[in-house]
């Protein structure tokens, strides 16, 4: 007896890909190794299908496994450099990091979906950390359109953000 | 506590920001390199199918099932008995009078809504309420009479039908001919099947509604036409067994029974009107 169906592991894998990936990235900070991380995550659950019964709360276990996998992998990058480059790792709990992890997927999720031009301007802000004059200039266009551009996918990401907010007020 | 938030909100940001690349983190890749790696055959969600395909059959089925619901026909059917008389109101305040022996049916879903038709078989004398916008239609195994708000009496006897109009215009047309005609107040129109037209009489016959009155009157009319009214009234044949033709009678009858009557005009005329037996 298998503790779970393939249709079951398939629903559980696309619905916690992403915030795990992102989970990952906090420590690795780099998202191929996330995403590798995650997959082989996944790959252990697979092959131990048979051995297993039940894994209770599967989703804060794959979060603990992830999150081993991704100490491992940084400190064997890092075993030949200081330790100070060692992620910060918070004290929050692993409640608190999962619905972290989701907040991240949410939002990376809505920049996806902003129309290309707006996620150019957007990128080049917040990733690039350039100026509104530098982008406008950079694009050929004026200030006025940056700022707007920005206001409306700001204003996406912040619309999620208070989806999520009441989402959880609700279901205290 | 509300500043954290929005830092926390803008911290979020920048980080997923800073390591936003495009095509990454994508799940469906993700899963595809995923379900090739460990070997796990495309999972059919079979279920869901079926269950998709059962609630688009289900409303189908209940579409249809309402369009078909919409369109069926609710047959009100009235009858007289024979020797009755009938008043019937309908539901655009039209009224009918039917003679004994008749029967009249529409259609309850569109009557008076979409179209105002009946279908008669028998006699009766109809006082259509006028309505502009929509003609009133009596269809008969003959004939079809068309008007806007007018009286008049339609008789379907099978192999023939006629038609004589008591007030206002009628459009009156038959099956086999072309063109239809309008009679206008008084005038009367018969027509027998395999006719090629339509024989018109503007005659008045004050007799014409007797069944509909109980009122017979005679003015100088000559026999035959007695004759006729009366087998017309009683709806019964009569035969005059003498010779006696050229004679006229002008007497009037109020709701008697054939006896009397016959006796009456026997009497008078000496003649020896009797009915079939």
């Amino acid at each position: 007896m298998e503790a779970f169906t393939t249709r079951e592991f398939e629903l559980h894998f696309k619905a916690l890909y992403k915030p795990l990936c992102l989970f990952a990235l906090r420590f690795t900070g780099n998202t191929d190794d996330a995403e590798d991380i995650v997959q082989q995550t996944f790959a252990d659950v697979w092959d131990k299908r048979n051995v297993i019964e039940t894994i209770d709360n599967f989703k804060s276990y794959l979060y603990r496994a992830v999150r081993n996998r991704s100490i491992n992998l940084v400190s064997q990058h890092t075993m030949h450099t200081t330790t100070t480059e060692l992620p910060e790792i918070t004290d929050i709990s692993i409640e608190e990091e999962i619905c972290q992890a989701e907040r991240y997927a949410r939002l990376w999720d809505v920049i996806d979906r902003l129309p290309h031009e707006r996620k150019k301007i957007f990128l080049m802000s917040k990733r690039d950390g350039m100026k509104y004059s530098e982008i406008a200039e950079e694009l050929s266009i004026s200030v006025k359109t940056v700022e707007n551009q920005m206001g409306k996918a700001l204003k996406a990401l912040r619309d999620t953000a208070v989806y999520i907010y009441r989402l959880i007020l609700s279901l205290i | 506590m509300e500043k954290d938030k929005k830092n926390n909100w803008e911290e979020d940001i920048r980080f997923v920001a800073r390591h936003y690349k495009e095509g990454k983190l994508n799940t469906d890749k993700a899963w595809e390199t995923f379900r090739i790696r460990k070997e796990i055959r495309k999972v059919i969600p079979w279920r869901r199918i079926v269950a998709v395909a059962a609630v688009l059959l289900l409303l189908v089925g209940f579409r249809s099932w309402y369009i078909w619901e919409q369109n069926r026909p609710e047959w009100i059917i009235i009858s007289a008995e024979k020797g009755s008389v009938k008043n019937i109101s309908l539901p655009d305040r039209s009224n009918i009078t039917l003679a004994g022996g008749g029967e009249i049916r529409y259609n309850a879903k569109v009557f008076s809504k979409e179209e105002r038709e009946i279908f008669l078989s028998g006699k009766a004398w109809f006082d259509i309420e006028r309505n502009p916008a929509q003609s009133f239609t009596v269809n008969t195994l003959l004939s079809k009479v068309t008007v806007l708000g007018t009286s008049f009496e339609l008789w379907d006897k099978g192999e023939e039908v006629h038609v004589y109009v008591t007030s206002g215009t009628v459009s009156f047309a038959v099956n086999n001919v072309e063109e239809s005609v309008i009679l206008t107040k008084g005038m009367s129109a018969d027509y027998r099947a395999g006719q090629k037209e339509i024989d018109i009489d503007t005659e008045e016959n004050p007799n014409r509604l007797a069944w509909k009155n109980g009122q017979l009157i005679f003015d100088n009319t000559p026999l035959e036409q007695v004759i006729k009214d009366l087998s017309d009234y009683y709806d019964t044949e009569i035969f005059n067994l003498s010779g006696e033709e050229n004679v006229q009678l002008t007497a009037s009858f109020n709701h008697l029974p054939i006896e009397d009557v016959l006796l009456i005009i026997n009497q008078t005329l000496d003649t020896k009107l009797t009915p079939k037996q």
